[in-house]
């Protein structure tokens, strides 16, 4: 029957897709985890280090989109619940998801989506310095996705008021996020002029 | 990287009992510690968890590190609140935030990252009812776990090719080709997975 056979190769070529699919979010996570135990750059004027960790995220978002960016974070915080230490600080375990600082990580997956969804908006009408601009965009718009829900988590979880809150889970931060949604806007526009077919 | 992850071994019963139980317990025993409205029971909870991990018999030199970590986390939050709403909540948020912890590191600690995986693909089931698939994702997760430290010689790689052609750190010299080689290494795993058949449905 050729119905059954074309419907066959179509099931394969979908299974297919899955299974590049997985790769790309595996090595995401991978990458995110990668770039959290990598030593950050010293914060200019200060002694708090910073992990790369949010570029990975941001990169995951904007380069394989809402959907696999979203799915790539998740799985980097399934590495950390099954006790990899691949959190900041050479941390992992249940105890960094169900801390106070665990609200972040689940805003990560947001952000990564948003991110995400806003880049290929971006990438679909536009090439060169005026993308790069556009995914800048893109980029920063993770930044307070993250703050939503790490910052009110934090709040709650120390119970301190909502402003004090904001002052310690978010303005020491948002310098160097800043910084890491450009690196990662500047990172995306190359990777999407050598790679085009990965954004089609 | 540590391979092993967080896990340290031992034969305690704790390292034991299944780890399904042990991820149940600790569900449960957080949400027992979140009911606390005391400082009494808040440190009794302290107590009971500092002794869960004790009879664990992880070597101090292990616990150690953690537990200054915890003790400056906590010290700072246990400051901001005292000033902000006084000292009876402060403990009680102290006794909460550090019971759970160690409760959660205790799990952590006493359980393979192997186990830990099957528990995952168990907890994922639910993914079934929305078309997912559980042993798909607990495999993507087994993939990722190992292609950490490829994704780190893909960091050293590109690092040694930018000091080679004499130019200093930057985005397009670090960056860049990081992400363009996890990529390509993404290519061939997913060809890899095609060829073997992967993932099954």
């Amino acid at each position: 029957m050729p119905t059954d056979a074309s419907a066959a190769v179509s099931d394969t070529l979908a299974q297919d897709n899955r299974a590049r699919d997985m790769a790309q979010v595996a090595v995401f996570a991978a990458l995110i985890a990668a770039l959290t135990l990598v030593p950050g750059v010293p914060l200019i004027g200060s002694s708090v280090p910073f992990t790369l960790q949010t570029l990975g995220v941001t990169l995951a978002g904007a380069v394989l989109g809402p959907r696999k960016g979203a799915l790539a974070v998740l799985v980097y915080l399934a590495m950390i619940a099954v006790g990899l230490p691949v959190a900041s600080g050479y941390k992992g375990g249940l105890g960094v998801l169900t801390g106070p600082t665990g609200g972040y990580l689940v805003g990560f997956v947001l952000a990564a989506a948003v991110v995400g969804f806003l880049s290929r908006l971006v990438l679909r009408r536009a090439q060169g310095a005026k993308a790069t601009g556009g995914l800048l965009l893109a980029c920063l718009a993770g930044i307070p996705v993250v703050y939503a829900v790490g910052v009110p988590w934090l709040a709650a979880f120390a119970g301190m008021p909502f402003g004090r809150a904001l002052q310690v889970g978010a303005l020491v931060f948002l310098i160097g996020d800043v910084i890491k949604a450009a690196i990662a806007a500047v990172v995306t526009s190359a990777v999407a002029r050598a790679l085009p077919q990965l954004f089609r | 990287m540590n391979p092993a992850g967080v896990f340290v071994p031992g034969t305690t019963w704790l390292h034991r009992v299944s780890a399904g139980v042990k991820v149940g317990g600790l569900f449960a025993a957080v949400l027992l510690v979140l009911l606390i409205r005391t400082p009494l029971l808040a440190g009794l909870a302290v107590l009971v968890a500092g002794v869960v991990l004790a009879s664990a018999r992880i070597p101090w030199s292990v616990v150690r590190g953690g537990l200054r970590g915890l003790a400056i986390v906590l010290g700072v939050l246990f400051l901001v609140q005292w000033w902000a709403s006084g000292l009876d909540d402060a403990a009680v948020t102290l006794g909460r935030g550090a019971a759970s912890i160690l409760l959660a590191w205790t799990v952590s600690m006493t359980t393979r990252v192997a186990a830990m995986l099957r528990v995952l693909e168990v907890g994922l089931r639910p993914l079934t009812w929305v078309g997912a698939s559980p042993e798909r994702a607990a495999l993507t997760v087994a993939l990722a776990i190992r292609c950490v430290p490829m994704v780190l010689d893909a960091v050293r790689q590109a690092n040694e090719a930018r000091s080679a052609r004499g130019a200093r750190p930057s985005v397009s010299s670090l960056a860049v080709p990081v992400v363009i080689r996890s990529l390509r290494m993404a290519d061939g795993l997913g060809e890899a997975l095609v060829a073997r058949g992967q993932p099954r449905d």
